[in-house]
């Protein structure tokens, strides 16, 4: 886990609410690329030092964690935009239980530290991590113990992932709320654990972006998926893209209703480029895999990979 | 117009597919830095420009030096940097500052027109005669396609009002095509916008353009207003010269083919390659040479790869030419001075009507 600290010198950056995330831009060979990254560190820190930690997982096929991890040195400028996102702690819960797998550690860990002792002791933490031996910011995680946290680790490589089971122990406990941030299948668990139980609907609290972040590096699925869903963020409206039977992104969003402009529609003209907001496309020309983040793509020549957000 | 093969016309559009992979690459860095370099480059040279011209009261030679900063500055930002952003050449560096949907120039036409009709009609449908308007643009008569008519006799002075007023001709060139002032409107329109929006269009950036060169800059150096405005105005012509020059040499050239509509139906994408390098011609020269032309000098690089980052062109023709060679197929390219005397005369033996105008036609 890389662990940064920034020091945020443009005033006009305000503060952040303890769970969000901003994102980071870099530059690499050429073109800017961008990555979301929760905050790990508290408002606290940020008021009197301006200062936000982030906790980043590098892999080996991160184009930007390794980026950072190569370039970076002490005192390198980088740029990150407002702090955004609604996982935050709500009010007028008293017993919370956080559920963290991975990296998904990172916003769990600024709620934690900014909560007043008292709410600490109403509060448990389950963290699934590979190593029980080598766990990522564990001064800090002490810290929040010796406040009154109740922790329970969950050593992944031994124990597999958070299963019903366990989490049952832990919400027999009757918390009001359940926050959890990882992979996509943690969620998952975690949703329909809590669905199923006498809990308030509104206690529920999740951060995906963690998960489909992890699940695009570790680039495992480089084959086309049998089904996308495809957001259409100005128009508000989904639909699930299928392969063999949907066409490409420009004439699969007209068959939605939607009208976006067009020109050759063989790759020639750049008049169907659209901003991809989130998610991997395959462009059919070049064949190649665009990045996650944000970015301009030719719609009458991309098909999906991930479940994507557009622009339209 | 397909003389080859149907195996060899796709093998061939592989091999050229094959180069745009590799091509495609070592795009990176190095792409970002140039574009970003000769952005600010033409900033000085323009605000520079606009700076010294200003000095010509103290010597004439500063007028004359301002004058060429301020054209060089205009060429470089419609050719080399506007043209091809435009095209999406820099789209891959996700910089909102180098975009294709974003990128306004420093130039009459508003480029969301140019966009639609240059971008989309004249590189789908390069040399199709009545889809690409550009083969003559609706003014000259460049080939027995189209059938003669008593105008096209001083066909060679309308071409040399529409050089000197090449920016006005490209500003106004999809309004000419619906008939927006003029004629009955377009029968089948894929006009995007509706006829309102296109005139708006049109009169908000010529206006722009019209009051930055001749009104605000003038009257910001009020007492030598007049020496401003002859210099912008100076420079405007510069550029519309040149790029008129250099525009005629890409697909009006002595051996340049024409195609028809029927030609086109259900073109893969090797014969599109095909047709492409048939429709256009090169010019050769020095590096700086390529830059003042925004590497339109490497038309038929241009043609087959629009979106490619065109300093890239340089390296690529050899290698198209080379493939071109090993297939037969032509690849028209010279010196500027030689093409453009080929340009000079197809303008004037079109002038007069053919003799065999209809046997001609069927050849391209």
């Amino acid at each position: 886990m890389l662990q940064l600290s920034l020091h945020v010198s443009d005033p006009r950056w305000h503060t952040f609410l303890p769970g969000q995330f901003i994102e980071l831009h870099i530059e690499r060979e050429g073109r800017y690329v961008s990555r979301c990254f929760s905050i790990a560190s508290c408002t606290e820190r940020f008021e009197k030092h301006r200062e936000i930690r982030l906790g980043i997982r590098i892999n080996d096929k991160g184009i930007v964690s390794n980026w950072l991890a190569k370039h970076l040195n002490a005192g390198s400028t980088l740029y990150i935009s407002e702090a955004q996102g609604a996982f935050t702690l709500a009010p007028g819960e008293h017993r919370r239980l956080f559920v963290a797998g991975g990296s998904g550690i990172t916003p769990i860990l600024s709620m934690l530290q900014s909560m007043p002792n008292e709410d600490l002791k109403h509060s448990t933490l389950m963290f699934s991590t590979p190593h029980a031996d080598c766990v990522p910011f564990e001064p800090t995680l002490k810290a929040l113990e010796n406040r009154g946290l109740r922790l329970t680790l969950h050593e992944s490589r031994t124990q597999g992932r958070i299963s019903a089971q366990t989490l049952a122990a832990e919400l027999d406990e009757h918390p009001d709320a359940l926050y959890v941030c990882g992979p996509e299948g943690l969620i998952h668990t975690c949703e329909q654990s809590w669905a199923a139980g006498q809990h308030p609907a509104k206690g529920f609290h999740c951060e995906r972006f963690g998960a489909s972040q992890a699940h695009s590096i570790s680039g495992a699925d480089q084959e086309l998926p049998h089904s996308a869903t495809i957001s259409f963020q100005a128009s508000g409206t989904n639909a699930e893209w299928r392969r063999g039977d949907s066409p490409a992104l420009l004439e699969f969003a007209e068959q939605q209703g939607l009208t976006p402009s067009f020109g050759c529609r063989i790759g020639i003209c750049h008049q169907c480029t659209c901003r991809k907001e989130r998610g991997r496309v395959l462009n059919l020309k070049t064949q190649t895999l665009s990045d996650n983040g944000p970015e301009d793509i030719q719609l009458c020549q991309s098909i999906p990979i991930d479940d994507l957000v557009l622009a339209l | 117009m397909n003389t080859l093969k149907h195996d060899a016309i796709e093998q061939f559009g592989a091999e050229l597919e094959q180069l745009r992979q590799n091509t495609l690459k070592q795009v990176g860095a190095q792409d970002a830095r140039y574009i970003r370099r000769l952005i600010a480059i033409q900033r000085l040279l323009d605000w520079g420009g606009r700076l010294v011209m200003v000095l010509g009261f103290l010597h004439p030679l500063f007028w004359v030096l301002g004058v060429l900063m301020l054209a060089i500055a205009k060429i470089l930002d419609n050719m080399e940097i506007g043209h091809n952003v435009m095209h999406g050449q820099y789209d891959w560096m996700n910089d909102p500052h180098i975009n294709s949907r974003k990128f306004e120039w420093d130039h009459a036409c508003d480029s969301d027109s140019w966009r639609r009709y240059h971008n989309f009609e004249h590189h789908t449908y390069t040399n199709v005669i009545g889809k690409d308007r550009d083969f003559g643009y609706g003014l000259l008569r460049l080939s027995d396609d189209y059938a003669w008519r008593p105008k096209n006799t001083w066909q060679f002075l309308t071409f040399v009002k529409l050089s000197v007023l090449f920016e006005w001709g490209v500003a106004y060139h999809e309004l000419a095509a619906e008939r927006i002032f003029f004629g009955k409107p377009r029968k089948e329109s894929s006009l995007p916008i509706s006829r309102q929006a296109l005139k708006q269009a049109f009169f908000r950036k010529a206006g722009r353009q019209l009051f930055k060169d001749y009104i605000f800059f003038p009257l910001l150096f009020w007492p030598v207003a007049l020496q401003v405005l002859l210099g912008n105005l100076t420079a405007n012509l510069l550029r519309n010269l040149w790029t008129a020059m250099i525009i005629f040499c890409g697909h009006f050239t002595e051996n340049i083919h024409t195609f028809r509509e029927q030609d086109i139906q259900g073109e893969t994408r090797a014969q599109w390659y095909y047709r492409q390098i048939l429709g256009s011609s090169n010019l050769q020269g020095s590096k700086l040479f390529h830059i003042l032309t925004g590497h339109l000098s490497c038309q038929i690089e241009h043609h087959l790869f629009p979106d490619i980052p065109a300093p890239r062109y340089r390296a690529m023709a050899p290698q198209v030419q080379a493939i071109c060679a090993r297939y037969g197929i032509p690849y028209n390219t010279g010196r500027f001075g030689k093409q453009y005397s080929t340009v000079l005369k197809r303008i004037l033996r079109y002038s007069l009507p053919s003799r065999t105008a209809s046997t001609q036609s069927a050849q391209a």
